[in-house]
């Protein structure tokens, strides 16, 4: 059996984005493939999963980019320089690279498909939030198309707007996607009528993150280890996507539906 | 001819009145969540499927980190999440298209309780009901309770057999120093059968750098391969002392030979958990496939000619 403890790692770089997000650079040797997450504990509070937005296996390091969005996240952000966090990971099914893609993410999802970014620079790279106080790795990806719900920034709307559009255009081989399952399911419907895959990597609450507590179900799946990273038709053929997940309790908790 | 036997006539188990395809039980805290993850683990050949352990009020159970595996090990404080007995009851409603046995696994802090999951857990198709009255790590509940006492079981026993006809199995602690009361009190209490052993604890893992516990709660349940002789005691002296009793024996199977050493050591059914862990959720097909070669190599053609096989005649 693996031996899978967090260990402690400290933070070398944090960089903010307004008030709300912030990427730590942290020292984690590690192998890597976009997509995959790993845990991040802070001891004494709590332990929650975080998609890893870069990797630099020379430097033996990875970067988290995280918004306050809970308690915890927000424990994470504030991290400075030289802080520690307990590491476990990387966990969970990659995307399957493939350059001709399109990659669509909405929120925090960025940080998911930001290596996949990197790997493929030519590739299409669409973006969402609600505002531009909100927008974050801008510098680093400075091709990205932004919208804003608020069209304080880039174009107003959705990333999905476009989609259509592009993949009648381009006909990429796959669309990458991260970010509120209701754009998810959107994107899993374009790319469907266009008959073009879809990759999708969700988010569940977590607890042990290697398969045995079944705190990440849906349809039968596990989250942590057959995903995070699901193909959008196996999605669209089950019932959860976009519907419902487990909170702690093993609770259902049902999602806000399209309109 | 045995060699050509099928696994299925070869594992095939009799159990709480039901024929199992496989002595293999998906033991409770494991998976147990949902009933879409039952049915995908009836469809990989689970014998049977145990729930996620239900009390009356839901439950967030314990802060992350709850599970952790550490190598020899697994150690898990999850403290009994669970969605309550209404929303589990909506949940496991229908299981007709879970292709095994489904046992139920109930859990309460007081006799209203236990009867109130009871008559509920009546009403469902589950083929059993679990009662584990073993947990290390969760207030209230188990051995931090004391509801590992002889006359914690017969009470537990009267209530939740006023409610219900289904099978009961009391789910007994590791290395219990009274384990033959506890025995007898299931025998004297109606039981069909123990299910032998939960995790052992409380243990405590500390990470040295941050100074703190690495589990939310501190302390925890630990199983995994160490676990495996005191599953195998238990269920050994279980079966010496009460060989009427049905037992499950459950901890630190990881592969066939440990399934057919629980057996030799008296067991019906063998649970797995930690197994999940290391050879992924195919477990309960691919240490079937491995027990099944086994009883092939050893012209064995029923689990019945070698159970209880260890045990000095």
């Amino acid at each position: 059996m693996r031996n899978d403890l967090p260990v402690m790692c400290s933070i070398l770089k944090r960089v903010e984005y307004g008030a709300t997000a912030a990427s730590l650079t942290i020292q984690y040797p590690c192998q890597f493939q976009p997509g995959q997450f790993i845990m991040a504990w802070i001891p004494g509070v709590d332990e929650k999963p975080f998609s890893i937005s870069r990797h630099n296996p020379t430097a033996g390091t990875i970067e988290l980019t995280v918004k306050r969005l809970g308690p915890v996240s927000a424990h994470i952000a504030d991290l400075t320089v030289g802080d520690r966090v307990g590491i476990r990971g990387p966990y969970g099914n990659p995307f399957n690279p493939q350059a001709d893609c399109v990659i669509v993410s909405g929120g925090v999802g960025l940080a998911a498909v930001a290596p996949l970014m990197e790997m493929f620079p030519n590739a299409p790279a669409l973006y969402g939030e609600n505002s531009s106080t909100q927008i974050m790795l801008a510098d680093r990806f400075p091709r990205m198309r932004i919208f804003t719900m608020d069209g304080s920034a880039g174009e107003k709307g959705f990333p999905t707007d476009p989609l259509p559009e592009i993949l009648a255009a381009r006909k990429p081989k796959v669309v990458y996607t991260c970010g509120p399952e209701v754009m998810m399911a959107k994107v899993a419907r374009i790319c469907h009528d266009a008959g073009v895959a879809g990759q999708i990597s969700l988010e569940r609450y977590m607890k042990c993150a290697v398969g045995v507590c079944g705190q990440c179900c849906m349809d039968g799946e596990r989250v942590c280890v057959d995903g995070p990273v699901f193909d959008s038709e196996r999605l669209l053929k089950g019932k959860d996507f976009a519907f419902r997940g487990l909170d702690k309790s093993g609770t259902w908790v049902y999602k806000a539906q399209p309109e | 001819m045995t060699s050509s036997q099928s696994r299925d006539s070869l594992l095939r188990t009799d159990l709480f009145g039901r024929t199992l395809t496989s002595p293999l039980i998906l033991a409770s805290g494991i998976l147990g969540t949902t009933k879409s993850l039952l049915k995908r683990l009836g469809e990989i050949g689970a014998g049977a499927v145990t729930i996620k352990s239900i009390s009356v009020a839901p439950r967030a159970g314990h802060p992350n980190p709850t599970v952790l595996s550490f190598g020899p090990g697994m150690i898990n404080a999850v403290g009994y999440s669970n969605p309550g007995l209404k929303k589990a009851c909506e949940e496991y409603a229908d299981l007709s298209d879970v292709a095994c046995p489904v046992i139920g696994s109930l859990i309460g802090t007081k006799a209203e309780e236990f009867a109130q999951v009871a008559a509920a857990f009546s009403l469902l198709d589950f083929a059993a009901i679990e009662i584990p009255i073993s947990c290390p790590h969760t207030p209230g509940y188990g051995k931090l309770a004391r509801q590992d006492t002889p006359e914690a079981v017969l009470e537990i026993l009267s209530i939740v057999s006023g409610e219900t006809d289904k099978p009961l199995f009391i789910k007994v602690p590791a290395a219990a120093q009274n384990l033959s009361e506890l025995v007898d009190a299931s025998d004297q209490g109606g039981a069909a059968g123990i299910t032998a052993v939960n995790t052992i604890g409380p243990g405590m893992l500390i990470n040295i750098d941050a100074r703190r516990p690495y589990l939310g709660f501190g302390i925890g349940g630990v199983s995994g391969p160490a676990l495996k002789p005191l599953a195998v005691s238990a269920t050994y002296a279980i079966n010496e002392q009460a060989p009427h009793l049905p037992i499950i024996g459950t901890g630190g199977v990881m592969n066939g030979r440990d399934a057919i050493e629980l057996i030799m050591a008296g067991a019906t059914g063998v649970g797995m958990g930690t197994a999940v862990l290391d050879r992924g959720i195919e477990a309960f097909a691919v240490i079937a496939d491995e027990m099944a070669e086994w009883m092939r190599d050893n012209d064995i053609s029923n689990l019945n000619e070698i159970r209880g096989a260890a045990h000095a005649k």
